[in-house]
């Protein structure tokens, strides 16, 4: 029996072949594409579940396996994985949530006549992840991180004839590639300072992340503004996951990826990839350690970032009217809690909210999806109504999602995963303004999912007939349904097991904590209270009039539109990037085919220009030349033919001559 | 030097000469021809009175039997009635002694300055057999002058067939290049 | 003394030959001429040997080997001068002009 860290990397490979295979199938036999996507991820899911329970067995578990990849030289580049708490979590987190929203597909995608390349897709998609998740090194992370984004890209404009949704893709593409620059960029910098070539651990302790004391004291030294060379660098990785997990300057693309179909929308953009940013600080949380702790400059960026983003988010979904977009922004908000809190140094608390966020998300994702399906694609909230009574499933399940989203307590995990949040950024030694915002923005999140419930259970129907999903898209609900409630029982901070778990310490049964932090534990049921009811009140109106106004917009007025352009960020990112992007792009190309050209162009004559001279020379002068010498010859030749003259008395008489001039020779030397 | 035998050989030697200088200048090829057969005589008479008979008998064989033959047959082949054979002399008569005269000083010099030889020796007696011995050779030695017997041979053969060949007619080259 | 004489009589024979071969027009009187050069050559040989070198076999051998080949190639340009009469007809040596530059 193999340990289980030496099949680790059989959990990605095994749907990257299920992708492999799928995209080879021919037309006829793609139905059997879903079920090499489920098959594929349903294996990947109880792997990591060993690889789970085989990190139950010590604190603080780390193993791994590193294998030699190519040479550079005198250096070889390893590649390798790892399991410790960390990777574990994600890992079952992560496949599990992939293999429900793969079944919920079968019944979303089933009219579509492109589905065999959609489970092709997302069983790419799911290996490339779980990739990164069990990557060992910061290089093989980079190369699966791509891979995500290609995958990404994919599904976002699977419905590629439908302009909004390739603009979309391309978009998203585009937005996470600068981020990705930012990620190269440290990546490469913290190779030229390594000698590991990027692994995280490694047996000698050379890995970046093993922070050898001979390491440490280089990467501390301080490199400008401040910073130290390893803050520098965790600044650069963060920009990358700026990108990905749609933190402030770059989420305007998070809102657009909704164009995708929603088990995409359910899996990429909520659960997995954009958790995968955040997944990387966590990971590299002793670069952050190193450069100086919850105080540095680093921290301090990053905990800015996260906030605002949070903020951004949760003003920004009360205000939209597409189911999706409410999501999506509210993924943004909750991506951006979770960066403040690995800012402030909560990383324990930030993964543990990831793992939640992931599966309440995903449900919230698949409920919309289920709604949408069951309304014959609509999208508008303000075309539902009253679906409470005719999609039961679906009601209860998003109910329980919305409930863990606000953080409704006690029953629900969202709960207390965000109360490990607040109770981090309260400790917070620089400042107390997180703090406050997150409060701010939970009451916020609080009040639009209250609405978006408003908008789309209660009240009376607005739109046209609805009808209940088939049971292979509820089932999948209910099931993480349950699961977000069994999370609640099992994660109180009673017995903090989660935290204990990740962070490598010692698990008490303790019941003292449950009432420790009772403070924060108070503001926040007092922000939900607050939240779910002033949206009650608020839209506690007749349900019809939500279709022309909604009650928001009479009380806010002219901010309700600001928000509901949503800051027009797209548009100024228009105007200031893109437009000069644009620009620049004729110019490139004017000069590729105006000057490179032509200086190609220029080349290529000159050498034909060479070719002729050459040609001319020979032609003119060599064999100018050659022919006179020709001519040359064959007149001397006619001169020199006169001699013989054909008498042959002549000849005779020369011959004669030329005795007697002998003759004359040996007279005189005779003589002589 | 016995002034008989001087006698002889001046005679002789007068004889040569003016056979040689007729068979030279003579207009009928046939009268040239006779000169010469005389000629090849008296140098054969030459050879007997210097004690050398063998190379007498083969001057005779040889010149007068095959050469002399082949001339006139020559000239009774390629004889083309009795016109235009008056006047042969190729440009200019003077030419000739012009170009001898330093020949004929230069021998003649050559000839003077001679230093006496050594008395009269013994006279080498030229027996066939000897001159046999000394071309084939025996046990006890000769034989020196084998390859260009050898070489001769092959020589002769050459010439038979070459000469042969080529004074053969053939008709049909014959029209073609007519 | 007859040394002398002889190779005189030779060195006339010679110049007879000599002056006949260039200034004679026909062929065959050219080949006249020659075969008397070669025959004063062969009795200035005999001559030699007989009055100064008479233990040299050689000089009696020449002549010999000479006869033979003076004889081999007069049979050669009389078949010449026959195959050079077949195509020009005539043997005056001033019409066999024909290959000139």
């Amino acid at each position: 029996m193999p340990s289980i860290i030496d099949i680790l990397w059989l959990i990605p490979t095994l749907p990257l072949m299920a992708a492999v295979i799928a995209f080879a199938l021919p037309k006829s036999q793609t139905r059997w594409s879903p079920v090499l996507a489920i098959g594929g991820i349903g294996i990947s899911t109880l792997l990591s579940l060993a690889a789970f329970i085989t990190t139950l067995g010590s604190i603080s578990y780390r193993a791994f396996l590193n294998v030699p990849w190519f040479n550079i030289g005198w250096d070889v580049v390893e590649i390798g994985w790892v399991l410790d708490p960390l990777t574990a979590a994600m890992l079952v987190m992560v496949s599990f949530v992939s293999t429900l929203i793969f079944i919920f597909s079968i019944g979303y995608i089933a009219e579509d006549d492109r589905k065999g390349r959609f489970f092709c897709y997302l069983s790419f998609f799911a290996a490339a992840m779980l990739g990164i998740v069990i990557s060992n090194s910061l290089l093989l992370l980079f190369i699966c991180w791509e891979l995500v984004g290609l995958a990404s890209y994919l599904l976002i404009g699977f419905w590629y004839h439908k302009p909004s949704a390739a603009a979309a893709a391309q978009k998203a593409f585009v937005v996470t590639r600068l981020g990705d620059v930012g990620f190269f960029l440290g990546m490469l910098w913290l190779y030229a300072h390594q000698n590991s070539t990027l692994l995280f651990y490694t047996t000698g302790r050379t890995g970046i992340l093993d922070l050898s004391p001979g390491t440490l004291q280089y990467l501390q030294a301080n490199c400008m503004c401040g910073l130290p060379l390893v803050g520098a660098i965790t600044l650069l990785i963060f920009c990358g996951a700026m990108g990905k997990s749609g933190q402030f300057p770059l989420h305007v693309w998070l809102p657009d990826a909704m164009e995708g179909p929603t088990p995409v929308s359910a899996l990429i953009h909520a659960a997995t990839m954009v958790a995968a940013g955040v997944f990387l600080m966590a990971r590299l949380h002793p670069l952050m350690d190193a450069a100086g702790g919850t105080t540095s400059l680093t921290a301090c960026i990053i905990t800015t970032i996260g906030t605002i983003t949070a903020l951004l988010g949760a003003l920004l979904a009360l205000a939209q009217m597409d189911i999706k977009r409410i999501l999506a922004y509210s993924t943004v908000s909750q991506l951006g809690f979770m960066m403040m809190s690995l800012g402030v140094g909560g990383w324990v608390a930030a993964i543990f909210h990831l793992l939640t966020h992931g599966c309440f998300k995903a449900l919230l994702f698949l409920g919309a999806g289920s709604v949408i399906h069951g309304n014959h694609h609509e999208q508008d909230i303000r075309h539902m109504g009253g679906l409470a009574g005719k999609m039961k499933f679906t009601f209860v399940t998003f109910a329980v999602g919305m409930m863990a989203l606000a953080g409704f307590p006690f029953l629900f995990s969202g709960f207390w995963s965000k109360e490990a949040i607040f109770h981090a950024t309260s400790g917070w030694s620089v400042s107390i303004w997180p703090f406050w915002i997150a409060v701010f923005a939970a009451f916020f999140t609080a009040f639009y999912m209250t609405r978006l419930m408003m908008y789309v259970f209660f009240g009376t129907a607005r739109g046209h007939r609805t009808h209940e999903s088939p049971a292979v898209m509820t089932v999948p609900l209910m099931i993480l349904a349950s699961i977000i409630v069994l999370m609640s029982v099992v994660c109180t901070p009673a017995w903090p097991w989660v935290e204990g778990y990740l962070a490598g310490l010692p698990v008490t049964y303790n019941w003292e904590h449950l009432v420790e932090g009772w403070d924060v534990i108070l503001l926040s049921l007092f922000i939900v209270t607050m939240g779910v009811g002033s949206c009650w009140w608020l839209y506690a109106g007749p349900s019809d009039a939500l279709a022309q106004t909604d009650p928001l917009q009479e009380v806010l007025g002219r901010t309700f539109g600001w928000l509901q352009g949503r800051f027009y960020f797209d548009e100024l990112y228009q105007l200031v990037f893109v437009r000069n992007f644009y620009l620049f792009s004729i110019i490139s190309r004017l000069m590729d085919r105006w000057v490179w050209g032509s200086a190609v162009s220029v080349a290529g004559a000159l050498v034909v220009g060479f070719g002729w001279v050459g040609r001319f020379m020979d032609e003119f002068v060599m064999r100018r030349s050659f022919d006179e010498g020709c001519l040359g010859f064959l007149s001397t030749g006619k001169v020199l033919a006169t001699i013989q003259s054909g008498d042959i008395s002549r000849y005779l008489r020369i011959l004669a001559a030329a005795v007697a001039l002998l003759a004359a020779i040996l007279f005189l030397k005779g003589l002589s | 030097m016995d002034f008989w035998s001087f006698i002889v050989l001046g005679v002789i030697s007068f004889v040569l000469l003016t056979s040689a200088s007729a068979a030279m200048s003579l207009s009928n090829l046939i009268h040239c021809a006779l000169c010469l057969v005389l000629s090849f005589v008296c140098i054969a008479c030459i050879y007997l009175w210097l004690g050398v008979e063998f190379l007498g008998f083969v001057q005779v064989l040889v010149y007068v039997g095959a050469v002399s033959i082949l001339v006139v047959f020559t000239i009774l082949l390629t004889r083309r009635g009795f016109e235009g054979e008056i006047i042969d002399f190729s440009g200019t008569v003077l030419l000739g002694p012009v170009l001898i005269l330093p020949v004929l000083l230069t021998l003649w010099w050559a000839v003077g300055s001679l230093p006496t030889p050594p008395d009269h020796i013994k006279t080498p007696v030229a027996h066939v057999a000897q001159i046999g011995i000394e071309l084939g050779g025996n046990e006890s030695g000769g034989g020196h002058y084998i390859l260009p017997m050898l070489g001769v041979g092959i020589l002769l053969t050459a010439a038979l067939i070459g000469g042969a060949s080529m004074a053969s007619s053939k008709r049909r080259k014959e029209e073609k290049w007519n | 003394m007859e040394l002398k004489f002889c190779l005189f009589i030779s060195a006339l024979l010679f110049s007879i030959g000599f002056v006949g071969a260039v200034t004679r027009k026909n062929a065959i009187l050219v080949l006249i001429g020659i075969e008397l050069m070669l025959n004063a050559a062969n009795i200035n040989f005999i001559v030699f040997w007989k009055y100064a070198a008479p233990h040299d076999a050689g000089g009696l051998m020449f002549p010999l080997f000479s006869i033979a080949v003076a004889a081999a190639e007069a049979a050669v340009g009389l078949a010449l001068i026959i195959a050079a009469y077949r195509h020009f007809k005539t043997t005056d040596i001033s019409q066999m002009n024909r290959l000139k530059g």
